[in-house]
C-alpha cells in the first residue's frame, strides 16, 4: 500500500520560519511589484471568461491563476496566499518524493525555482503575456506532482496506463506542459523504482507505463492541435508556460520552469534511494543548513533589485490615483542619493577619462559610468514634471530636481510608451494617443484591470458613453472594481459632473486643440510630446496647455521655442512674478544671444547666472568639475542645458 | 384593435396558467427595451432564433411568442428561443411572430405593446464568414476567420493566426473572398511571417506570391470573377495614422494604388489600371463578369519621401470617384474605363462597390474623404439602382456611426454589412432586406445564442461574406501550407487593352515569377 510520508513538525519549523520571512519581505518591501502584477491581470467571475480559458491548452491553470493573482491588488493578502501556496508545495513534495528529513531542503529547490521565476522578472513585465504569471507555475507544479503521485498511488499496469492517458490529454487540457512535464516525471519515477514497495509489477510493466508516458506526451500536442485552432505546434510545449513578446526575454524567464521540470524528473528517479539515506544520518547532518543557505542565496541573486524600477511602478501607481505630491515625494526619496558615494564615482570616473588614450575608450568608461552613477529613468522625470505641472510648481521645481536619462536595468530596450503611454498621453491631454498605446498593450498582452480602466476613462472624457459601457461592464464583474466601475457609470452619462471630477477636470485644460494626425513618435513619450507642445497649435489655448508648452520648449533647450512659449505664457497665464526656472531660461537665452528684452530678473537669479559664468570660465566644464558644478549650481536651468545633456540625454 | 385585444387576452391566459401576468396585469407607461432590436424587423425564413434581451429593470420577465397558433413562452430577462421552438414558429416561411412582453415590479405585472418580428419567405444564404478580432491599431495578435451557420449558432474557426505562431514571428491573415459563393475556391491573405496568398482551387490549396517587381504590392482587396478563372485584386501601400482629438481614432492612408488581374491557371498577374496620377482600388465583377468596377481619386504628386507627408495634409481632400472597365474574359481583353459616379463633384469619396448577382443595385459605402470607411463616423451606405437609375444614400439602415464592408445574399435579396452602430468602435454585422422597389427593410443584427454577447465581446468582426456551403478544407491543412510551403511567385503579363474603336493597344509579353526572363508572346 503507497502511504505519503507524514512530516514532523520539527522538520517544518524551517520551512515555517522562511514562508514568514518571504511574507514580510513581498508585503514591506514589494508590494508594490505585487501590486502592479495584479493590475495587469485580470479576474472576471462570468461564466464567458471561464468558458474561454478552454480554448487554448493551459487556460484553465490560466484561470485558476487569474483568480489568485486579483488578491495582489491587496498586496498582504496576495503575498500571503502566493507563500501559503508555496509551502504547500515544499510540504507535498517532501511528502510524494518522500524525502527523509535529514534532506528536508531538498524541496526547497523547486520552490526557490518558483520565486526566482516571479522575482526575477523585472521590466519584463512589460511584456508578460499572461494574467496569470504569478500563481500559475505554483498552482502547475502542485498539479504535475500531483499527477505523479496519483500514478504512482495506482495498483496495476492498466489503471496507471489509463491514468497517464487522462493526465496526459485532459492535463494538457487544463495546464498544458505542467501536465505533460508531470506524466512524463511519473513515467521516470516509475521506470527507475526498482526497489519501489509501491509497485510490484514485472520490468516490462514498468517500462510499458514509462513508454505509455511517452508516447502519450509526444501525441498529444498532435492530437488536439487538430482541435484547438489556438496554437501552433512550434509552440506547443510551451502552452502553459508564460510568455512575452520579446522572444529572447521568454527564453531566459522560461529557464527556471525547465530546471524545475529537470529537478522533477530526477527526484522522481532519486525517490526510491532517499528511504536509504534515512538510515545514513550522521553523513547528512549539514545537509539540510547548506541546501537551504544555497537556495536563500540564489533567489536573493536572482530577486530583481532595481531602485528606479521599484520608484516607476509606484510613481505611476500614485499618478493613476491622482496622487500628484506623492509622485513628487516618491521621485525625492528615490533621487536622495548620498553625495559622497556620488562624487568618488565622478572622481573615478574623471581618472579613468583621464588615462583613456583613445576616443573608445573614452565612449565606454563613459557608458561604464551611465550605469554606475545614481540617477533617474526618463520615465520618472516624465512623471515627476508632470506631477510638478499638475501642482502649477513645474516651472520653479523641475530643473532643481535630479534629471538624467539612466538606462532602465533592462536587457531589453524598454519603450516608454508602452510602460507608461496610456497614463502619460491620458494626463497630458493626448487621449487618442493614450488610447493608441492602451490598444497595442491589450492586443499583444490581453486586457487588463488597468487597460479596461485606461480605456474607460478616455471614454468618458471623450463622451463616448456607449463605448465606455463595454469596459464598464467588464469591470462590474471584478471583485476590486465595481465601485469605481459604478462611479465612472455616473460620469460617462453626465458630461457636466465629470468635467469637474477628477482626474477629468484636470486634464481637460490640456485638450485645447484642433484635430490634426497625431506625430511619429516611435514609442518615446518625450519625442511626442515635445512635437505635440509645439507642431500644428490651435489659436487657443489654457493656462495649464502654455505652462506645459513652456516646460516642454525649456526641456528641448531651444530658444524659439522657448521665446514663443514665453509669450503665449504671459497671455494666458498673466503672471505677476516670473517662476525662477523661467527666469533662468530668459536669463540664459538673453546673454546667448546678446538680448535684452527687458525682462525684470530677481537679484538671486542674476547673481547665481553670474556666479555660474565665473565658475565655468574658471574651472570649464569636464569630468573633473562636474560633480561640483553639479552641487553648486545642479538646481538651475543653465545646468540642465549645459551639462545634463552629457550624459546619454536623447535631445541631444 | 379588437384582433389585437383578442390576442392579449389569449396571452395573459397562457401567461397566467404559467405562473406568469395575470388579470391584474397593467398596461407598462413605458416603452420596451430590448436589445438587439428585433422589433418589427424582416427576417428571413432560415434564419437562426431572434433571441435577444429586455433591458428595462423589473423583478421578472415574461415573454410569450406566437405565429401560426404556435406560441412559446420563455421566462427571464434573456429571451433565448430553443430552435426546435423558433422552427415552429417561423415554419410557414410566411408571417409575423407576435412579440408580448411582460415585466413585474414587486407584485405587480405590467405588459408592453406587442411587437412583431416579419418573416420573409426570402430565405438567406446558409453561411457566412467574418475575420474576428481584437481592436487593432498596428500590432495584432489573435486574428480568426470564422464561418457561421447563421441558420443556427454554429461558429466554426476555418483558419487563425495563432495556429501558424514562430517563436515571437506572427502572421496577419485578411481579405477572404469566394467564388460564387462556393468555397471549393476561394483565397485569404497571410501577411509577414511565412506570407503568401493561400488559394482554394477547385479543392486544391495553393499559396502564391503575388508581388512582381513589376506591382506596387501583393494582392490586396480581391474580387473572384464570376464564370472565369481570374481574380481582380487592388495593389495598395497603406499607412496609417492616428487622430488627436477626434472620435475617429484612426486614418487609414494609401500611398500608392493600382489595380491588377490575377490569372489563375497561368498564375500571372497582369496589369487592369496603374496610372500614376490616379488612386485605383477596390475592384468588384459585375453579376456577368463583363464590367469591373472600381473606384478612383486623381491625386498629381511625385513619388519621393515627402508623398505621404503631402497625402497626409491633403487627407480631406481625396476623393474617390466610381468607374467602370469592360472586360471580355474569353480573350481577356479590357475596354476604356468610363465614370459611373462622380463622388468628387460633391465632397464625396466612393469605396466598396458590390454589385448584386442579379445585376439589378449596386452598392458601394460614401464618406466624407478617404479610403477606409470602417473608421469614418461619417460613412454611409449608398445603393445604384440600374432598374430606376436612382443613386442615393440608404438613409433607412443608416446609423450616426460607420457603415462600411458589405455583401449581397446569392438571391440578392439580402445585404450584410459591418456597422459600428452599437457603441461607436466595435464593429458588428447587420442584415436587411431590399424589396422590389429597392427599399430596405430596418436592420437587424445577427443572432446571437446569448443575446448579451455582442454586448460583452471586446471583439470585432469584420469582412462578411455570405457562402452557400461549409468550408471544406481543414484548419490544419491551412496552418500546414502556410508554415510549410513557400509561396509560389506569380509571373507577370501585359494588359491586353483595346481603344473606344475596338483596336489592341498593347503588346503581349510575360514575366516569368521564378526565373524573371521575359517572353514575347
Amino acid at each position: 500500500m503507497y502511504h505519503s510520508k507524514p512530516i514532523h513538525f520539527k522538520t517544518a519549523i524551517p520551512a515555517l520560519v522562511i514562508a514568514l520571512a518571504l511574507w514580510i519581505v513581498l508585503t514591506f518591501f514589494q508590494g508594490h511589484f505585487l501590486y502592479k502584477n495584479g493590475d495587469m491581470s485580470l479576474f472576471l467571475f462570468d461564466w464567458d471568461f471561464f468558458k474561454e480559458a478552454f480554448s487554448i491548452p493551459g487556460g484553465f491553470l490560466g484561470w485558476v491563476g487569474s483568480f489568485f493573482s486579483q488578491f495582489l491588488l491587496i498586496p498582504w493578502i496576495g503575498a500571503l496566499l502566493w507563500t501559503l501556496l508555496l509551502l504547500l508545495a515544499w510540504w507535498k513534495t517532501v511528502q510524494i518524493f518522500k524525502i527523509p528529513d535529514k534532506l528536508s531542503a531538498l524541496a526547497a529547490l523547486p520552490v526557490g525555482l518558483l520565486i526566482i521565476a516571479n522575482m526575477s522578472l523585472g521590466y519584463s513585465i512589460y511584456y508578460l503575456q499572461c494574467h496569470d504569471y504569478f500563481f500559475a507555475p505554483v498552482i502547475g507544479y502542485l498539479l504535475m506532482i500531483g499527477i505523479m503521485d496519483a500514478t504512482w498511488r495506482l495498483k496495476g499496469t492498466a489503471a496507471k496506463i489509463a491514468f497517464i492517458f487522462a493526465s496526459a490529454f485532459g492535463g494538457y487540457c487544463l495546464a498544458g506542459v505542467f501536465a505533460l512535464a508531470g506524466v512524463i516525471a511519473a513515467g521516470i519515477g516509475t521506470a527507475a523504482a526498482p526497489d519501489s514497495k509501491d509497485f510490484k509489477g514485472h520490468i516490462w510493466e514498468r517500462y510499458a507505463v514509462s513508454a505509455a508516458a511517452a508516447v502519450f506526451c509526444a501525441a498529444v500536442p498532435f492530437v488536439l492541435y487538430r482541435l484547438f485552432t489556438s496554437f501552433s505546434i512550434a509552440d506547443s510545449l510551451l502552452m502553459g508556460l508564460p510568455n512575452f513578446t520579446i522572444l529572447e526575454w521568454a527564453q531566459s524567464v522560461r529557464l527556471p520552469y525547465w530546471l524545475l521540470f529537470g529537478l522533477t524528473a530526477a527526484m522522481a528517479i532519486a525517490r526510491p534511494y532517499f528511504a536509504n539515506a534515512e538510515s545514513d544520518g550522521r553523513k547528512m547532518a549539514l545537509f539540510n543548513p547548506a541546501i537551504t543557505l544555497a537556495a536563500i542565496i540564489a533567489t536573493s541573486v536572482f530577486w530583481f533589485k532595481d531602485d528606479n524600477f521599484k520608484a516607476e511602478i509606484k510613481m505611476s501607481l500614485a499618478a493613476e490615483r491622482n496622487d500628484w505630491q506623492k509622485v513628487i515625494d516618491i521621485f525625492e526619496t528615490a533621487t536622495a542619493y548620498n553625495p559622497d558615494k556620488e562624487e568618488k564615482k565622478y572622481k573615478d570616473m574623471a581618472h579613468e577619462l583621464a588615462n583613456a588614450n583613445d576616443e573608445e575608450t573614452y565612449s565606454q568608461i563613459i557608458r561604464i559610468y551611465n550605469g554606475k552613477i545614481s540617477r533617474p529613468t526618463r520615465l520618472m522625470v516624465i512623471l515627476r514634471d508632470l506631477a510638478l505641472l499638475k501642482q502649477g510648481k513645474a516651472l520653479d521645481k523641475a530643473f532643481a530636481m535630479q534629471d538624467g536619462g539612466k538606462k532602465q536595468e533592462s536587457k531589453f530596450p524598454i519603450v516608454n510608451s508602452i510602460e507608461a503611454g496610456q497614463l502619460v498621453f491620458f494626463n497630458y491631454g493626448a487621449v487618442n494617443i493614450g488610447y493608441h498605446w492602451c490598444l497595442e498593450n491589450q492586443v499583444l498582452l490581453g486586457w487588463s484591470y488597468s487597460s479596461l480602466r485606461a480605456m474607460t476613462s478616455y471614454a468618458v472624457i471623450m463622451n463616448e458613453s456607449e463605448f465606455a459601457a463595454k469596459f464598464l461592464d467588464k469591470l462590474d464583474k471584478t471583485l476590486f472594481f465595481r465601485k469605481w466601475s459604478r462611479e465612472q457609470r455616473v460620469l460617462a452619462n453626465d458630461v457636466q459632473a465629470m468635467s469637474s471630477a477628477q482626474p477629468y477636470k484636470d486634464i481637460l485644460p490640456y485638450m485645447c486643440f484642433e484635430n490634426r494626425m497625431a506625430e511619429y513618435d516611435d514609442g518615446d513619450c518625450e519625442i511626442f510630446l515635445v512635437n505635440h507642445f509645439f507642431k500644428n497649435r490651435s489659436n487657443w489655448s489654457t493656462p495649464e496647455f502654455d505652462r506645459a508648452a513652456l516646460l516642454w520648449a525649456m526641456r528641448y533647450k531651444d530658444s524659439v521655442m522657448f521665446w514663443k512659449a514665453l509669450a503665449q505664457y504671459f497671455t494666458t497665464n498673466n503672471p505677476e512674478h516670473l517662476p525662477k526656472h523661467v527666469q533662468e531660461a530668459a536669463l540664459l537665452f538673453c546673454s546667448i544671444e546678446n538680448e535684452d528684452l527687458g525682462i525684470t530678473f530677481d537679484k538671486e537669479v542674476l547673481d547665481g547666472f553670474t556666479h555660474f559664468q565665473e565658475y565655468v570660465q574658471k574651472y570649464g566644464v569636464n569630468s573633473n568639475t562636474i560633480y561640483r558644478l553639479w552641487r553648486n549650481f545642479g538646481d538651475t536651468y543653465y545646468y540642465y542645458y549645459f551639462v545634463t545633456n552629457v550624459y546619454s540625454f536623447k535631445f541631444n | 384593435m379588437k384582433k389585437h385585444s383578442i390576442l392579449l387576452c389569449f396571452v395573459m391566459a397562457i401567461a397566467s396558467c404559467a405562473g406568469g401576468p395575470d388579470a391584474g396585469t397593467i398596461t407598462s407607461d413605458e416603452s420596451l427595451r430590448i436589445f438587439p432590436d428585433y422589433s418589427e424587423v424582416l427576417i428571413p425564413c432560415n434564419l437562426a432564433p431572434a433571441n435577444f434581451m429586455i433591458d428595462n429593470e423589473a423583478d421578472a420577465f415574461y415573454t410569450v411568442l406566437s405565429n401560426n397558433g404556435q406560441s412559446v413562452t420563455i421566462k427571464g430577462q434573456k429571451v433565448r428561443i430553443p430552435e426546435k421552438d423558433w422552427k415552429r414558429l417561423i415554419s410557414g416561411g410566411d408571417g409575423r411572430i407576435e412579440v408580448n412582453v411582460f415585466i413585474r415590479r414587486g407584485k405587480e405585472w405590467a405588459a408592453f405593446p406587442t411587437f412583431g418580428i416579419n418573416i420573409s419567405s426570402d430565405p438567406i444564404d446558409r453561411y457566412i464568414a467574418y475575420r474576428k478580432m481584437p481592436l487593432i491599431v498596428q500590432v495584432y495578435n489573435s486574428l480568426e476567420m470564422i464561418q457561421r451557420d447563421i441558420t443556427c449558432f454554429d461558429e466554426k474557426v476555418y483558419f487563425s493566426n495563432t495556429m501558424v505562431h514562430e517563436k515571437s514571428e506572427g502572421t496577419c491573415v485578411n481579405c477572404h473572398a469566394f467564388s460564387n459563393y462556393k468555397t471549393d475556391n476561394m483565397q485569404f491573405h497571410a501577411r509577414e511571417h511565412n506570407g503568401g496568398t493561400i488559394l482554394v482551387i477547385d479543392g486544391a490549396l495553393r499559396k502564391v506570391n503575388l508581388k512582381t517587381p513589376m506591382t506596387i504590392s501583393a494582392g490586396v482587396y480581391p474580387s473572384w470573377h464570376p464564370t472565369h478563372k481570374f481574380i481582380a485584386y487592388s495593389n495598395n501601400k497603406t499607412y496609417q495614422e492616428m487622430h488627436m482629438m477626434s472620435h475617429d481614432k484612426i486614418e487609414v492612408l494609401d500611398q500608392e494604388n493600382d489595380i491588377v488581374l490575377y490569372d489563375i491557371e497561368n498564375n500571372a498577374i497582369s496589369p487592369i489600371e496603374n496610372d500614376s496620377s490616379e488612386m485605383e482600388c477596390f475592384p468588384t465583377w459585375s453579376a456577368d463578369g463583363r464590367t469591373l468596377y472600381y473606384v478612383s481619386n486623381h491625386y498629381e504628386s511625385p513619388f519621393d519621401s515627402e508623398r505621404f507627408d503631402r497625402i497626409l495634409n491633403d487627407r480631406l481632400k481625396l476623393h474617390f470617384n466610381l468607374y467602370a472597365k469592360p472586360f471580355d474574359p474569353d480573350t481577356r481583353t479590357w475596354g476604356p474605363h468610363y465614370l459611373v459616379y462622380d463622388a468628387a463633384e460633391k465632397d464625396s469619396s466612393m469605396t466598396w462597390p458590390r454589385e448584386s448577382p442579379d445585376g439589378r443595385f449596386l452598392m458601394t459605402c460614401i464618406s466624407t474623404h478617404g479610403i477606409f470607411p470602417i473608421d469614418q463616423i461619417a460613412s454611409d451606405l449608398f445603393l445604384f439602382d440600374f432598374k430606376t437609375g436612382n443613386a442615393r444614400i440608404i438613409d433607412e439602415i443608416s446609423s450616426p456611426y460607420a457603415e462600411s464592408y458589405h455583401a449581397w445574399s446569392s438571391n440578392s435579396k439580402w445585404a450584410m454589412w459591418s456597422t459600428r452602430r452599437e457603441d461607436g468602435t466595435f464593429t458588428r454585422l447587420y442584415f436587411s432586406h431590399i424589396d422590389e422597389n429597392g427599399h430596405f427593410s430596418k436592420p437587424f443584427t445577427l443572432p446571437q445564442k446569448d443575446p448579451e454577447s455582442n454586448r460583452k465581446l471586446l471583439y470585432e468582426y469584420n469582412v462578411p461574406e455570405f457562402q452557400i456551403e461549409p468550408i471544406s478544407v481543414r484548419p490544419e491543412d491551412f496552418a500546414k501550407l502556410i508554415s510549410e510551403s513557400d509561396a509560389i511567385p506569380a509571373a507577370f503579363e501585359s494588359k491586353r487593352e483595346t481603344d473606344n474603336d475596338g483596336n489592341l493597344t498593347t503588346s503581349d509579353y510575360r514575366i516569368d515569377g521564378m526565373t524573371g526572363a521575359s517572353v514575347q508572346k
